[in-house]
């Protein structure tokens, strides 16, 4: 039986007949590549869209959420690894076919369906399929992904994803291959081509405390966002919570992340929020312009709302995103 | 003076005794010793299940997974 060679993501694993992929999901059956997760979804939701993040993309709005088992990173921090490091036979799946994803959303009134918590790319196909019905169906198409995708597949991907909260981990190789044993450049190529390709795009960044908070990561990071994709493109600093293999670290302190902002901030992007700490002054929307405040949030909760077609209500500020 | 109504009901879980087994009656089994030739049988046996547990695990992908073609990917020489 031949060999095969993924060509989904830049890992491009070379599979012998009966071996699976390194993200666990896809396996060499009789010399053809097959996907284990089709239909198989081990997490299904429904979140308020401010979870993914996405802070400028319908508010308020409901997102019917799914994921399947499976990543094509491995990082040492993951919050899902339940599911991300594992493979699918050791999850419990459920079926739902694309049908069912786009007929179930409908039913719960959601505007998005949102492939998330592990990782789009590696159930790839599954989320093509949904995402096209969903399209035919009047609904949107999220990914909350680590942005660790190939330019073919990539280019496809932008045919059907609407909007897009992306992972930017670090802004060096080094924390890329020792936190998540993956590449920088491929994620940076993947902000890049969403962002270029209209797809609406979020980056968030998670502080691990030692790995990635100095002023220095902060600076570096801000200036790469400012150069390749411009200072309207929303940018979350989450804080880090002690998981998986990095349970020995404390949870990223507050000021850590306030000073993050204030780097970002005075960088010149316009809209940077701190996630995971609820009350925080950077849950909310600002206008850049007159500074008033837009939405006002608690969480993922929304308290106020100061957007009317689109602009700032008080100065007529074109703020980006979709509204409505 | 109140009634004593003594039970006869027997216990929903018997501790200390051996299931199937009387409490205090020996487990003769555990008494018993293997004959080299049982030894061997049970040390193959092990080593069998070890060796054929990934084997195992090819062929038999459970049914809550899918196979379904991929996409992207290519077939190489060889």
């Amino acid at each position: 039986m031949s060999k095969v060679k993924c060509l989904l993501c830049p890992r491009e694993c070379e599979l012998k007949e009966g071996q699976r992929g390194d993200c666990r999901a896809r396996m060499n059956i009789e010399g053809r590549l097959n996907t284990l997760v089709y239909g198989k979804p081990c997490s299904v939701h429904i979140d308020p869209i401010e979870k993914k993040p996405l802070f400028h993309y319908l508010p308020g709005s409901a997102a019917f959420s799914i994921a399947t088992a499976g990543c094509n990173l491995h990082c040492m921090y993951c919050q899902n690894w339940e599911i991300s490091q594992r493979e699918p036979e050791n999850t419990r799946n459920i079926d739902l076919s694309p049908e069912e994803v786009v007929k179930e959303a409908l039913a719960a009134k959601c505007r998005t369906i949102a492939c998330t918590y592990s990782e789009p790319v590696i159930f790839f196909e599954y989320a093509a399929d949904t995402g096209r019905l969903a399209h035919k169906n009047g609904l949107l198409n999220v990914w909350v992904t680590a942005g660790y995708i190939n330019p073919e597949p990539l280019k496809e991907a932008v045919t059907f994803v609407d909007a897009a909260n992306i992972d930017l981990k670090g802004i060096t190789e080094d924390f890329y291959k020792t936190m998540s044993k993956g590449h920088l450049k491929p994620v940076q190529d993947c902000i890049k081509t969403m962002r270029s390709a209209g797809v609406w795009t979020e980056i968030t960044n998670l502080v691990v405390p030692t790995y990635n908070d100095t002023t220095e990561d902060f600076s570096r990071l801000c200036d790469w966002i400012v150069d390749n994709v411009g200072v309207e493109v929303p940018l979350h600093f989450s804080r880090f919570w002690p998981m998986y293999q990095l349970k020995n670290l404390p949870p990223a302190p507050e000021d850590v992340l306030t000073r993050a902002r204030e780097i970002a901030m005075s960088k010149g992007i316009h809209y940077v929020y701190v996630g995971n700490i609820p009350g925080h002054d950077g849950n909310n929307t600002y206008c850049p312009v007159c500074k008033n405040i837009l939405i006002a949030r608690r969480g993922y909760m929304i308290l106020g709302y100061n957007i009317i077609d689109g602009k700032c209500k008080f100065c007529n500020h074109v703020i980006p995103g979709k509204w409505e | 003076m109140g009634i004593i109504v003594k039970s006869h009901s027997k216990p929903a879980l018997q501790l200390n005794c051996n299931a199937g087994l009387e409490c205090g009656e020996e487990n003769k089994m555990l008494n018993k010793k293997l004959t080299r030739k049982e030894f061997l049988k049970v040390v193959f046996l092990g080593l069998a299940a070890i060796i054929a547990m990934p084997l195992l695990r090819l062929f038999n992908i459970k049914a809550n997974v899918s196979r379904k073609d991929a996409r992207y990917y290519k077939n190489l020489a060889g």
